[in-house]
């Protein structure tokens, strides 16, 4: 089994991601992640929306948010740490939904987001970064990750 | 009830549950986890835009559980407490009112008077904030003066 440390999360293609990485840093360190005092600002940006800390692991959820951005559609990126390994990790972002447990399925599973709105452009090139993300990282793929990725040029 | 009513309430776990819901608020996360001692420690601790979320354990047992404290609070507002000491008396906060009730193991003789007198506390706790307390509160609060730690009746006259 792989251990996943947090700093393999700051080159993860999604800043929620990186967001959540700096605000598990924050919170190991003794500090409350700074947004979420602030609610949602008015501006683009990433927010540190739940933190949930235990006598054994650490919680993190953040969201994208913006005005022009409905709930539905907001990227979010929700990670638990067990003594600073990523044990757990789940997010949406552009149209995909990816995730990743140490315990039930140690590989990480790409699909298209089947509630995405037609609406919204789908990013076709996450799912090729992210799949070289986990390769970097010695991280297993799904083979339903793999057939994503290899259908991913004809996407929406 | 805001946090800082908490303390002076006659329980460690609520009184170190308020104390660490006001540490997230301003901005710093207590440590969570027992440090082996058998002083109350942090257990969880969750934060989601102006609600704090803070349970707090103590080491020592009641019956088959731990005495311990669970309280959630918006801002510097208590919306939620709950809590049962060491000596198996339960409290819980209902609006705005102080409700509670003694366990049976109140009523176990290796339980000193001191311990007895949570009811009795809290009630005095609760008139100095002027915060409600149930009729059962009060009721308890006055019999436990007349019986439970009264010194034993001289023998003889």
């Amino acid at each position: 089994m792989i251990r996943i440390a947090i700093n393999a999360l700051h080159t993860f293609p999604s800043a929620c991601a990186r967001r959540a990485a700096i605000a598990a840093s924050e919170v190991a360190s003794g500090a409350v992640p700074a947004h979420l005092q602030d609610g949602i600002p008015d501006a683009d940006g990433v927010l540190v929306d739940e933190v949930l800390v235990d006598h054994r692991s650490i919680s993190i959820r953040t969201v994208q948010v913006g005005p022009a951005r409905e709930p539905d559609v907001r990227p979010y990126f929700w990670l638990r740490l067990e003594y600073d390994d990523v044990v757990e990790f789940t997010g949406q972002q552009s149209g995909w939904s990816y995730s990743y447990d140490q315990y039930e399925t140690p590989q990480l599973v790409v699909s298209m987001d089947d509630q995405y709105p037609d609406s919204e452009p789908v990013d076709r090139d996450f799912i090729r970064t992210v799949s070289a993300w986990a390769q970097s990282f010695g991280i297993e793929q799904s083979l339903a990750s793999h057939a994503t990725e290899a259908g991913a040029g004809g996407v929406r | 009830m805001k946090l800082s009513d908490l303390t002076d309430f006659p329980a460690a776990c609520a009184r170190l549950s308020a104390w660490a819901a006001e540490q997230i608020l301003s901005g710093s996360l207590p440590r969570v986890g027992s440090d082996g001692s058998a002083l109350p420690y942090l257990y969880s601790a969750s934060v989601r835009e102006d609600e704090v979320a803070v349970t707090v354990r103590s080491p020592r047992l009641v019956g088959d559980e731990h005495a311990h404290c669970l309280l959630i609070a918006n801002g510097h507002r208590v919306t939620s407490l709950w809590g049962l000491t060491p000596s198996g008396v339960k409290y819980w906060l209902m609006g705005e009112t102080v409700y509670s009730v003694q366990g049976p193991s109140v009523f176990d003789a290796a339980i000193d008077c001191g311990e007895r007198d949570v009811i009795p506390l809290i009630a005095d706790w609760a008139q100095r904030h002027h915060i409600q307390v149930s009729p059962l509160v009060r009721v308890t609060a006055e019999a436990a003066t007349i019986s439970a730690c009264s010194p034993p009746p001289l023998e003889g006259n």
